[in-house]
């Protein structure tokens, strides 16, 4: 008899299984290491609901994974860094006064690629500086990336394995409105419309903070942002990226630490996230 | 005070020039005539041809942006050189090249240096590409060509100089070999092995409209299927006998046999047909011939290798293989290359097919040759006029030329990455990428109408800029015998083609009696200034209307010039006058080193050790050794598969035959290089070994023997 956990686990793991029983003459190439170590600054941090910071943040994001043929695993950290110190009004996860980490996570997943379609099924867990305050949230996710000529189409679930509760879905669609097709660097313009839906979902952001987090179920917020990313090759396998991206978005607040009474509210706001990195084992365009 | 200004101005003028010289790197050709013809009585010939493969790591080009870089070669490159003189001493070079096209820069530098040698200048050289669309790119006299025909962009002197001395090679050898000979000419057709790929352009043309060939749909009959030929003897003055010495041949056909995601150098069909009508030939008369191939009015004739197998796909939008993080940003959606299993798949079943259709070519031309040798005379009298025509503006052209968008899409049969994509940025700037449909954009009183260009007014203003597109057009006539050659810079369509010809033959019945068996119009010769089709196919903005540059007029512009030239032939006894051969000015773009430079010190490399691998009826061999600019150029093969039999061995494959594909990944010194071969049938086994052999033929090296099965 599985557990409720057990099964989400097998429901994530199946559509895996599936893609990569499939006839694919891939298979039978080599192992190849690949890495990526990303840093990206942006006007505030807001994950599904809830205002992780409102100030300027740095975040970064390094990962390593080995592809056989069409199947990857990859492990890797993401982190976020306040450069300035917490006041009230930033509602920070970091204690007041204070500057620096105050977000770490580590996460594990496998991917398998058919052609256009690409599957991921990963574990997250998102550890908090201001312990206490913050609880770690282990969650499962699973995500389905669609390229459709010039759509791409993509959806991740989320469903919480400890420290939280429910699930949570966010599908996006994405436009391109170019793609480099000349020699140099790989370039894309494009916009996405992205959703958040919570299914009984609900993320305690912290027992001192006496609000109980975003709760309940319904579309917690909608972004539509136009991005352009560019990815240019120092050498055959080393590549520098960059994106950078303006965002509208609007935000139902289901009770966060905006609002310290649990109200809801309607919120438009703009974001200018800039990101640069560097990807290592990335084969250069032909 | 006065004076000062005027020399401010002066210099300030003269610091602009410089810096748009600068720009544009512009390059004054020359502009070299041929030596006054010296009759020697005898119709004399002579023949040669000269490898060109050059290493690896160059664009191919004639794909456009669609060109990869070359990793090695699949068959050899060649320029073969035709010298006829007549017996007034009127003295012709005709030259094909296994390359895309041939430049302004090409035949002028090349005629420079055979005025010279052999004098022959511009007026008496007609240098045309086999059009293949696997040979190195990076030698053109435009900016723009330069940038844009592979994907691999830039200009590399040094590339010029490469073929250059080659082509002179080609022709001085061939010159300084002129023997008494015989020659006749004539055409067989051929049909089936080509189609057009432009059919609605083809029946928009009032002469097609309710033709059998238009409502049928027949695309194999909308073409060009004349094979023109002049065979060459070798005469013996003093026993009257003669032996076989080559041809040279027109016939329309494009260079898109193999798929451009290729990266291999390859000669592609006209390579093929060459090859299996020397051996023909060679086998059936016991002496070794050159036999040349030009193109002919191949602006929308496609060789016979539709529909594409699926895996032949150009590059899809995708995630590239980037780490997908939970909290990161999203991939990068990038052009993905086809899986290398379909890439493979793509050119077997690609080379399977033109293998065939070069092969039903020859035999046409080995019936053709055969009978020739039934009409073979020392009367073949020879004249040519020469013409550098100004484009910009004159003779209907319009003044700016521009691509239309409806050539980004590519062609039929050979499209690129975007096609489809009606808007570029969409919703900013509409790119009409595709044949017709939104590449028509009808602006009344606008020159290049109904072209709608691409990325307009970007293109003309930033893109390409001031002398990025050719600006002349030279056109050569050459009679020889019964055969009258136009040779031009233009991809001429089917229809245009006969217009050019039914234009010239009123002008020819104006001047002379002499009515020719045939007009072959050569086509990518001493130039390339893109396509050349009809109004009416023009109206329709396909692939070849959208590379119009100069707009709809271009094919009248083909005909009127080429109907002049036809009045200046000289009719009587003497030769023809000297040329009049117009200075023009390249614009190349900037420098920039492309092609590897061999190691100032060769190592010693030691016993070479093979490995050969079979996997799925292919065999490979690999093994490590000196780089390829090192061991390239050379005249004979660099290596042999070879069957173990019971009696002995048997060559299998030879490098270089169109059969083995050599790569090699260079470090600084030596390379890695692979040969591999498949199996030519489904069923075949047996034991074989690779041979690297020295400049002589001899084996240096040689891998373990090892079973090998294609099921």
């Amino acid at each position: 008899m599985l557990t409720s956990t057990g099964k989400r686990w097998v429901l994530l793991f199946l559509p895996i299984a599936g893609v990569a029983h499939l006839p694919i003459h891939a298979q039978s190439s080599p192992a190849r290491l690949s890495y990526v170590l990303n840093a990206a600054g942006t006007n505030g941090y807001h994950w599904r609901g809830i205002w992780r910071s409102r100030a300027p943040v740095i975040q970064w994001d390094g990962a390593a994974a080995v592809t056989v043929g069409h199947l990857s695993l990859a492990a890797g950290s993401w982190a976020n860094l306040e450069p300035r110190s917490a006041r009230a009004g930033h509602l920070s996860d970091l204690p007041l006064g204070t500057s620096g980490l105050s977000e770490w996570d580590l996460w594990a997943q496998g991917s398998a690629r058919m052609r256009n379609i690409t599957l991921t099924m990963g574990v997250l867990q998102s550890r908090y500086r201001r312990r206490g305050n913050d609880p770690e949230v282990t969650e499962a996710y699973g995500s389905v990336r669609v390229q459709a000529g010039r759509w791409g189409l993509g959806g991740t679930a989320w469903t919480a394995l400890d420290g939280a509760d429910g699930t949570f879905i966010e599908p996006a669609v994405t436009f391109y409105h170019f793609v480099n097709p000349l020699a140099g660097p790989a370039l894309a313009l494009s916009s996405t419309l992205r959703a958040g839906f919570q299914l009984g979902h609900r993320i305690p952001p912290g027992t001192a903070s006496r609000t109980p987090g975003p709760l309940g179920t319904g579309l917690t917020h909608a972004t539509l942002s136009t991005q352009l990313g560019v990815m240019h090759w120092l050498s055959r396998r080393i590549a520098l990226t960059a994106r950078s991206s303006v965002a509208v978005q609007w935000r139902e607040d289901r009770a966060t630490r905006l609002r310290g009474d649990g109200t809801r509210g309607a919120h438009l706001r703009f974001w200018f996230p800039l990101q640069l990195g560097l990807s290592l084992g990335q084969e250069a365009r032909p | 005070m006065k004076r000062l200004r005027g020399h401010r101005l002066f210099i300030a003028i003269g610091g602009f020039l410089i810096a748009g010289c600068g720009s544009w790197h512009a390059q004054l050709l020359p502009s070299p005539t041929s030596a006054a013809p010296a009759a020697t009585g005898w119709l004399r010939a002579g023949m040669h041809r000269v490898d060109i493969t050059p290493p690896p790591g160059l664009g191919l080009g004639g794909s456009g942006p669609e060109g990869r870089r070359s990793t090695g070669y699949r068959t050899r490159l060649y320029i073969q050189a035709l010298v006829l003189e007549d017996a007034t001493g009127e003295r012709i070079a005709l030259v094909t090249t296994d390359l895309a096209h041939v430049s302004t820069n090409l035949h002028r530098l090349t005629a420079e240096r055979l005025a010279r040698s052999v004098g022959i200048g511009a007026d008496r050289l007609i240098m045309s590409a086999t059009h293949t669309h696997s040979g190195p790119a990076h030698f053109y006299a435009e900016r723009q060509y330069n940038a844009s025909v592979s994907r691999v962009g830039g200009y590399d002197p040094r590339i010029v100089d490469f073929l250059v001395e080659r082509f002179t090679e080609a022709v001085e050898v061939a010159a300084r070999d002129l023997q008494p000979a015989t020659a006749a000419t004539g055409t067989i057709p051929i049909i089936g092995e080509t189609y057009n790929r432009s059919l609605q352009p083809f029946c928009q043309n009032p002469e097609h409209a309710g033709s059998s060939v238009c409502s049928n749909a027949d695309r194999a009959k909308a073409v060009d299927s004349v094979f023109a030929m002049v065979r060459v003897d070798r005469l013996d003055t003093l026993t009257n006998m003669t032996r076989p010495l080559g041809s040279y041949s027109v016939f329309a056909i494009h260079g898109t046999g193999i798929p451009s995601l290729n990266t291999l150098y390859d000669g592609d069909i006209p390579f093929r047909v060459v090859r299996a009508l020397t051996r023909k030939v060679d086998s059936a008369t016991g002496y070794a011939t050159i036999h040349a191939l030009a193109n002919g009015t191949e602006g929308d004739v496609a060789p016979a290798v539709e529909p594409r197998d699926p895996s032949c796909r150009p590059p899809r939008l995708g995630l590239r293989n980037t780490i997908l993080t939970p909290k990161g940003q999203p991939g990068i959606v990038d052009f993905l290359e086809p899986p290398p299993a379909d890439r493979r798949r793509c050119l077997d079943t690609a080379l399977e097919t033109i293998d065939l259709i070069a092969q039903h070519i020859a035999d046409s031309a080995m019936q053709l040759y055969t009978r020739l040798g039934r009409r073979l005379t020392t009367r073949v009298p020879m004249r040519r006029v020469f013409r550098t025509a100004w484009l910009p503006g004159t003779g209907g052209l319009c003044n700016t030329p521009i691509l239309g968008s409806g050539a980004a899409g590519g062609a039929e049969g050979a499209e690129t990455r975007v096609r489809g994509w009606d808007w570029l940025f969409w919703p900013l700037l509409r790119g009409g990428i595709g044949e017709g449909g939104p590449a028509v954009d009808p602006q009344p009183g606008q020159c290049h109408s109904p072209k709608r260009g691409l990325v307009e007014p970007l293109q003309s203003k930033l893109v390409v800029g001031e002398h990025g597109f050719p600006e002349i057009a030279q056109f050569t006539l050459v009679r020889v015998g019964d055969v009258l050659f136009a040779a031009t810079p233009g991809e001429i369509t089917t229809t245009a083609g006969d217009r050019v010809r039914a234009a010239m033959r009123a002008a020819l019945r104006l001047h002379s009696t002499w009515n020719p068996q045939v007009i072959a119009v050569i086509s990518l010769a001493n130039g390339f200034i893109q396509y050349v089709p009809t109004r009416e196919e023009y109206g329709l903005q396909h692939y070849e209307g959208g590379s119009a540059l100069y707009g709809p007029g271009t094919a009248q512009f083909f005909s009127d010039r080429l109907s002049e030239m036809v009045l200046e032939l000289p009719t009587g006894g003497a030769p023809s006058p000297a040329g009049l051969v117009a200075p023009i000015t390249a614009y190349p773009g900037p420098p920039t080193s492309l092609l590897p430079t061999p190691p100032i010190r060769v190592p010693a490399i030691g016993a070479l050790a093979i490995t050969l691998l079979c996997r799925d009826g292919r065999l490979t061999a690999e093994w490590t050794d000196l780089a390829p600019t090192t061991l390239f150029p050379r005249a004979g093969p660099l290596g042999r598969f070879v069957e173990t039999t019971a009696t002995g061995s048997l060559t299998a494959a030879t490098d270089g035959d169109g059969s083995v594909e050599v790569e090699a990944k260079s470090g600084s010194t030596t390379a890695a290089w692979t040969a591999s071969w498949r199996l030519p049938a489904s069923g075949l086994s047996g034991e074989y070994r690779f041979e690297r052999l020295d400049q002589g033929g001899t084996a240096i090296a040689v891998s373990t023997t090892r079973l090998c099965t294609r099921r």
